[in-house]
């Protein structure tokens, strides 16, 4: 009985294109979406999709030279909604979607491609300034801000003379006043790094044994609370960033998940404890967080310790047979996603029943 | 029964809740539609954000204040407007001004705040190293470590006064007194600083000022033992001294020279300056600190070198005004006029004057604490604290003068010592001590050849490069650097006159001694800027880059792919 009352998750839109996905994202405030990839010749492609009665419409097909990884909104304004993507070659461009012919901002970012991109502050006033952050294979993670032509703002790299790891991936957290801001980044080694940019030094740092694929925090406006950074080999951990024991880190919980690599980790932006985590089966897992009735306890030597609480699997399905390559909730409604996997199709999903939680 | 009838309702609730999300959907879509529409033609207002990250901070203050002067432009009164002139206030216009600059500094206080404290925590790290080092009687790397600590953070009196210890250990007796001095100036109630000061000045013979430092140590801290111990015998020392200044006078006037500290000798150089001026047209300059001896020795015979002083008479301006007791070079307004004694230059005829060449002795400013017990040389004296030894020899030669006996022979020593002594002025006995300077004195000797150090920015090496002309001082100094080391140097500031000059260095010098050149060429090729520098270079540079790579080629051989990449980098 109890498996009718879970959240359903729904394919409500299927589409096969031809060529390869890597990403797919929500333009703020509308029902349309971008889909980001590579052409089987080589070359980028980006298009605009809009979900019209069950239907999704063509808007917008834009040809680039290199293949596209990934790409996001989230540090422009609500009026701009420009689309800043990092591509196979290391570059960091932004595109006006309304005339997508040249890009507004155009950087050499990386010598290699850029695995991910995040961006912060675009729509959130008093949140500090929009600003990206990429991480690409050759090993280093840099923070952009649009205002400044061709030079990173931050950049966080390996001493000369260090291994270079490969970067898969990178988020932004902490940003809710306009001083504080943190980075974190996973490393293909297992690496995990957080950065701060206030005090441009490196906060934490942990090794989950296995390469990090994907990591997001909670929220990107609020003091850091949680972070879920996924794994191959089916795993994801998820840190309570609330309290810091000098000793032990921040308290955190491993689970196991989808039999394969979990590709990568959303959280839903309407509520923070609900997340998406997707398989290399090509399944979607739905995930809820339930706190502990105390987040921290003082341990024997009177040190503040956090406590994790736990987590309860909402809903498991496959939709697909391929890995989930991305995943984006709307911003504007409420368990609508739009996801992307490697058997060239993109998908329109629904989630129901997420309001009662 | 139930429960299959409870499944049925599920199935059918779960499918009217997908039917009403369905149409919910249709219902956004639209919604959603409308609103970006509405977003699209609204032309919303510009939202104030943040400056950009880190040091661009700066360049948009700049631009801020740009639009401001623009602003004030545009209320500028016109120089015609003389109604408007009356009007204005100048002194509130300076205050404004005052007030600006105020608070564009404090802003820039306030923004380095974090950045202190974190350069604060990286110093202290380097601090407890230098600790450890302390601990395993390490000296000289100790001082290392506080200088890296000074340098990241220099406004905290315990690195200062550590290092000050060390400089101690080492019996670099002014190093440690400087850097106690800048402990006690951060912190002025540093009672291990002053002990340290009064330990250094009482071994550089300033016993008054030893003293007074024990003197607040024990104002401080009044039950200090080792500084009671300390003032007893800087006491005692002091009662031999005055005891024994009649028998040694040239270490009173050594130590009287610097007990008068800075403005003393400021003034006593100006009245050499005076006097050289009035009276020594034909003869050169002597030390200025041989001329004047002050009133505190005792039983200082009047000289008189009246051979000279006839000869002197001839050609002085001031002849006419000489009083016969006082010399009318003193002026009037010194306070012990009538007890100093002028040493006269010396006039010899050129056949009876040495025919030994004056050597110079060359002296350098270098950075304080860098490679500093490196030079190993005996001949070169490698720090401040053995100048006064350096010196005294030289004191001491004088003094059959004032026995007036033997004159001549002293005569010829005499000039052969002018030169050096004009040397000596300009070294920091005589002159306000510089912090983090420290001054190097060597004898003359031909074979010591004088490497500066290695240079860590441009400018240390345009300076070091610019002081000394010859191939041979450059040739050295170049070959001190170490590979990979230029484009740090030089970032990009690597200008074509230098570059041509290195070039030319390079196939003058190094080839001349078949050192290995290929990897000056690599590193010159790995500066900034260096596609520019190529494009401008001259035919004479080129020539001399062929041959160079003939060189590396033959010589050094170095392999023909690496030789032309480098080739393809220099355009050749």
């Amino acid at each position: 009985m109890d498996k009718f009352e879970k959240p359903q998750i729904i394919c409500h839109i299927e589409k096969s294109v031809n060529y390869s996905l890597f990403d797919a994202k929500w333009i703020p405030c509308s029902a349309k979406f971008v889909v980001m990839g590579s052409r089987p010749r080589g070359s980028g492609i980006i298009q605009i999709y809009e979900v019209s009665s069950g239907e999704l419409n063509l808007l917008k097909d834009i040809e680039r030279s290199q293949p596209i990884k990934c790409g996001t909104f989230k540090a422009s304004s609500l009026k701009d909604r420009y689309l800043a993507t990092g591509d196979f070659q290391g570059k960091l461009n932004i595109y006006n979607l309304e005339d997508p012919s040249i890009p507004i901002y155009t950087a050499v970012a990386h010598n290699e491609i850029i695995n991910s991109i995040d961006g912060v502050a675009g729509q959130s006033i008093g949140c500090g300034a929009p600003e990206l952050v990429t991480g690409s294979r050759d090993g280093s993670v840099k923070v952009w801000d649009p205002r400044q032509k061709g030079r990173p703002v931050a950049v966080m790299e390996p001493k000369e003379g260090e291994e270079r790891r490969d970067c898969w991936t990178v988020a932004f957290g902490n940003s809710y006043n306009s001083e504080e801001r943190v980075v974190a980044a996973g490393y293909d080694n297992g690496d995990v790094k957080m950065f701060d940019l206030k005090a441009m030094a490196v906060l934490w740092e942990s090794n989950l044994k296995n390469g990090v694929c994907s990591i997001e925090f909670d929220r990107k406006d609020i003091p850091m609370n949680k972070l879920v950074a996924t794994t191959l080999e089916s795993k994801f951990y998820l840190f309570d960033l609330k309290t810091h024991n000098p000793k032990k880190g921040f308290a955190y919980l491993t689970e196991k998940a989808h039999n394969a690599t979990v590709w990568l980790v959303r959280h839903l932006p309407q509520n923070r404890e609900i997340f998406v985590t997707c398989g290399g089966g090509g399944s979607l897992c739905l995930w809820k967080y339930n706190y502990p009735e105390k987040r921290k306890i003082v341990d024997a030597e009177g040190i503040d310790q956090g406590v994790v609480g736990d987590l309860t699997l909402l809903q498991n399905t496959t939709i697909s047979s391929q890995p989930v390559s991305s995943l984006d909730w709307s911003p504007d409604k409420q368990g609508l996603a739009v996801c992307t996997a490697f058997d060239q199709c993109l998908r329109v999903i629904i989630t129901t029943k997420l309001n009662i939680f | 029964m139930d429960k299959s009838v409870l499944m049925q309702k599920q199935v059918r609730d779960n499918a009217e809740d997908l039917q009403k999300e369905f149409l919910d959907m249709k219902n956004w879509e639209e919604q959603m539609k409308h609103k970006d529409e509405q977003l699209r033609k609204e032309a919303g207002g510009q939202i104030v954000l943040p400056p950009i990250r880190r040091k661009h901070k700066n360049k948009t203050k700049n631009a801020v204040t740009k639009k401001d002067e623009s602003n004030t432009e545009m209320k500028r009164i016109k120089s015609y407007d003389y109604t408007a002139w009356d009007k204005f206030d100048a002194d509130k216009a300076c205050k404004e001004v005052d007030k600006e600059e105020q608070s564009d500094e404090s802003e820039d206080e306030r923004m380095s705040k974090e950045e202190l404290k974190r350069a604060h925590e990286e110093a202290t790290k380097h601090k407890n190293e230098g600790n450890i080092f302390v601990q395993q009687q390490n000296w000289s790397k100790a001082i290392g470590c506080y200088n890296n600590a000074i340098k990241l953070f220099p406004y905290d009196a315990v690195f200062y006064a550590n290092r000050a210890l060390c400089q101690l250990k080492l019996d670099n007796f002014y190093a440690a007194e400087s850097d106690s001095s800048a402990a006690i100036q951060l912190d002025d109630s540093y009672v291990k600083a002053y002990h340290r000061r009064a330990t250094a000045r009482m071994n550089i013979k300033q016993y008054k000022e030893a003293k007074r430092d024990l003197e607040k140590v024990l104002k401080l801290e009044a039950s200090n033992r080792e500084a009671k111990l300390l003032l007893n015998l800087i006491e005692n020392k002091l009662k031999c001294l005055e005891a024994s200044t009649t028998v040694k006078k040239d270490d009173v006037q050594q130590s009287t020279i610097e007990k008068e500290g800075t403005k003393e000798t400021t003034i006593e150089k100006k009245i050499a300056d005076k006097m050289w001026n009035n009276s020594a047209p034909k003869v050169q300059s002597t030390g200025t600190k041989d001329i004047i001896k002050p009133k505190h020795m005792k039983g200082n015979k009047v000289i008189t070198n009246v051979k000279d002083n006839i000869e002197n008479k001839k050609d002085d301006v001031a002849v006419t005004n000489i009083k016969k007791k006082r010399d009318s070079r003193i002026p009037d307004w010194l306070p012990e006029k009538d007890e100093v004694t002028v040493i006269e230059p010396i006039e010899k005829p050129p056949h009876l004057r040495s025919k030994k060449p004056l050597t110079k002795i060359p002296i350098q400013e270098l950075e304080f604490g860098i490679d500093q017990y490196k030079y190993t040389n005996d001949k070169i004296i490698s720090n401040e604290g053995n100048l006064v030894q350096k010196e005294d020899p030289v004191v001491q030669e004088e003094e059959p003068n004032k026995d007036s006996v033997q004159i001549e022979e002293f005569n010829k020593k005499f000039i052969q010592m002018e030169e050096q002594k004009e040397e000596l002025c300009k070294d920091p006995v005589l002159e306000p001590r510089k912090e983090n300077n420290c001054v190097r004195v060597s004898q003359p000797s031909k074979d010591i050849r004088f490497t500066s150090p290695i240079p860590k920015t441009a400018v240390q090496f345009l300076m070091n490069w610019r002081k000394n002309n010859s191939l041979e001082f450059r040739y050295e100094y170049l070959k001190q650097l170490p590979e990979h080391s230029l484009p740090k140097i030089f970032q990009d500031s690597m200008e074509s006159d230098i570059f041509s000059q290195i070039i030319e260095i390079l196939s003058i010098e190094f080839i001349k001694r078949k050192d290995q050149i290929f990897r000056y060429l690599k590193d010159l090729s790995q500066v900034k800027r260096f596609r520019a520098l190529i494009m401008f270079i001259t035919n004479s540079d080129k020539k001399n880059l062929k041959t160079l790579f003939e060189y590396c080629k033959t010589v050094e051989n170095v392999s023909q792919d690496e030789i032309s990449t480098l080739k393809d980098k220099y355009e050749i």
